[in-house]
């Protein structure tokens, strides 16, 4: 196995704007998931500490808030970066599910059930990425919907039951538990524990992936760069 | 000033029986004038104040053996002149006394309470221990003719809280206790005895932010009002709302339980006058929430997701649950997997 941060040619996977939208969304929905954690484990040991880190509950809330403006910002902006400029709207573009995603799917459990299969040849973007990226779609707008009338409580009440407003409680604090396991469990694993990446894939931060790399986990997007002739295959 | 004509024939009588017997027939040398129902004195403000002793009510009381000089010390000579001063109970009622008076440490809390530093202050209408104890007709808390008797204690409480007295005997407590329910509370379960404070006090029981834990001694449990057909859930689903959250951490501008079920005219739901009555929850949540309408009666308050009966609620909970459950077991499955074929790999490159 080779370490991924050995030396070799590399290419540029990420720009610098898509980074520091990951960034942004990140930072944010770790503030999130803390603040949110600090309320909904209120009566543990864990989230009275946190809740008194955080300046009581009012604090709280307020951090949380201005988390949750960060992230509709980064979500809004993402939004006008697929929809309106030529990169986003490419890389949207390469996100969405095709058929093959399931066959690939198929093809990676029968392969690590030990069965007879090819690996897969991975576009841009393999099924677990293509879900996860759709998964936090989901999840950020359900959040960010639930969120701002639990916000905006007493304002959205004026046409809101009360079941209405128990049902976003229990949906936006819920759900989080969810979004926590979908990032700590598995998009954590696929870019940290994975061995073939371990301790960290360097990709988020350089926006660069190695040759040998790409051609290893996203060799349809390799092969077709070669032809392009943007990176230089070899042989 | 004296309004009985036979002192100055009692007073021969009583210096001779003084002479003659001794400090144990105090109490018939003071009847000789106090046990005259007819004896009273008329105070400066022209209230006219009995000086009679019901020798009975005496004799039945836990001071049944005391002379009357134990307790109004500064009488030495008969007939006694100028002012008598209130009694001191704190004379015998002290730790180590040699005459076994009772003393607990709880009685000295009444130095801090809100009665305690009023008197202390100079107020005369501050209560001292007689007041609520009783003074000639003083009896064990557990005898039911004491004052202190829990049966009695709104109405002795009420002598001075008048206008609350009028609204507990309304409230669903009292009614409660009146029909033989006899663990429902009076004043003093919530409010205290000796630690009694005013509620603006953060020591008080009725502090803004104690409020949930005072109600929840007897609301969360089942041995006190589980056998009365009352749910104690409730005290668990306030604790995990927004307001029972925000109290816990020091919150005052959130709800506890009195912000929405009152205080002392606390009343049943079904009861329209109560202020949790469907018809008066929109009026109720708009003491905080301005421009609460009919939608904050709209679903249960008390909501707990877990249970069928939070309808929507419980079934979107339910979701998640599984949708965790599944979430968790599918990526492990899927990184057990994952990594399951590396290793396998890795063991036959060797």
């Amino acid at each position: 196995m080779t370490p991924s941060h050995a030396s070799g040619p590399t290419v540029l996977r990420f720009t610098l704007n898509e980074r520091l939208q990951h960034v942004l969304l990140m930072a944010s929905t770790l503030v999130l998931l803390v603040t949110g954690f600090s309320l909904l484990f209120h009566d543990v040991w864990i989230g009275r500490w946190l809740l008194w880190l955080e300046g009581g509950v009012q604090g709280r809330g307020l951090i949380h808030r201005w988390a949750a403006a960060v992230l509709m910002g980064v979500c809004g902006y993402h939004l006008l970066y697929i929809l309106f400029t030529e990169r986003g709207h490419a890389q949207f573009m390469h996100l969405r599910p095709r058929r093959q995603d399931a066959r690939d799917f198929w093809q990676v459990v029968r392969l690590n059930l030990g069965r007879p299969a090819e690996r897969p040849a991975f576009d841009r973007f393999d099924y677990r990425q293509k879900f996860q990226y759709y998964a936090f779609f989901v999840a950020s707008v359900s959040m960010v919907l639930s969120g701002l009338l639990l916000w905006f409580a007493t304002e959205a009440m004026a046409v809101m039951p009360k079941w209405a407003f128990d049902l976003l409680a229990v949906l936006h604090g819920r759900e989080s538990v969810v979004i926590f396991l979908l990032l700590f469990v598995w998009h954590l694993y696929d870019v940290h524990l994975r061995p073939e990446v371990f301790p960290m894939d360097w990709s988020w931060i350089t926006g660069r992936i190695r040759l040998a790399d790409l051609k290893e986990r996203h060799r349809a997007e390799y092969d077709r760069m070669g032809k392009a002739g943007v990176i230089d295959v070899g042989e | 000033m004296w309004g009985s004509k036979g002192l100055g024939a009692g007073l021969a009588g009583a210096i001779l029986i003084l002479l003659m017997a001794g400090g144990a027939e105090a109490l018939t040398k003071c009847l000789i004038c106090h046990g005259k129902p007819t004896l009273f004195k008329t105070l400066p403000s022209g209230r006219v104040l009995s000086l009679f002793v019901d020798e009975k009510q005496l004799k039945e009381s836990v001071h049944a053996a005391r002379a009357c000089t134990d307790c109004h010390s500064d009488i030495t000579a008969i007939p006694h002149k100028g002012e008598i001063k209130r009694v001191s109970c704190i004379r015998c009622h002290f730790k180590g006394n040699p005459v076994g008076a009772p003393q607990k440490d709880i009685y000295v809390e009444y130095a801090k309470s809100v009665h305690g530093v009023a008197a202390a202050a100079g107020n005369t209408k501050a209560p001292v221990c007689q007041d609520c104890h009783g003074n000639h007709n003083i009896r064990h808390p557990k005898d039911p003719a004491s004052q202190m008797n829990k049966a009695h204690i709104p109405e002795t409480c009420g002598r001075c809280h008048l206008a609350v007295y009028g609204d507990y005997r309304e409230s669903v407590h009292w009614k409660a206790f009146a029909s033989a329910k006899r663990d429902s509370a009076v004043c003093t379960d919530c409010h205290g005895e000796h630690t009694i404070r005013a509620h603006e006090s953060p020591e008080s029981s009725t502090y803004i932010t104690r409020v949930p834990e005072t109600c929840s001694r007897c609301h969360a449990s089942v041995a006190v009002v589980g056998k009365y057909g009352i749910k104690t859930e409730q005290v668990a689903t306030y604790g995990r709302s927004f307001h029972g959250i925000a109290i816990k951490y020091g919150g005052k501008t959130v709800a506890n339980c009195a912000s929405c079920h009152g205080v002392h005219d606390i009343r049943p739901s079904d009861d329209p006058s109560s202020a949790v009555h469907i018809e008066n929850i929109p009026r109720t949540c708009g003491k905080c929430h301005t421009g609460a309408n009919v939608n904050y009666a709209k679903g249960k308050i008390h909501v707990d997701p877990t249970k069928r009966e939070a309808g929507l609620v419980y079934w979107v909970s339910l979701f998640f649950k599984w949708l965790t459950i599944s979430v968790m077991v599918g990526l492990t499955g899927h990184i057990g997997l994952d990594l399951f074929r590396r290793f396998r790999r890795q063991g036959s490159a060797h």
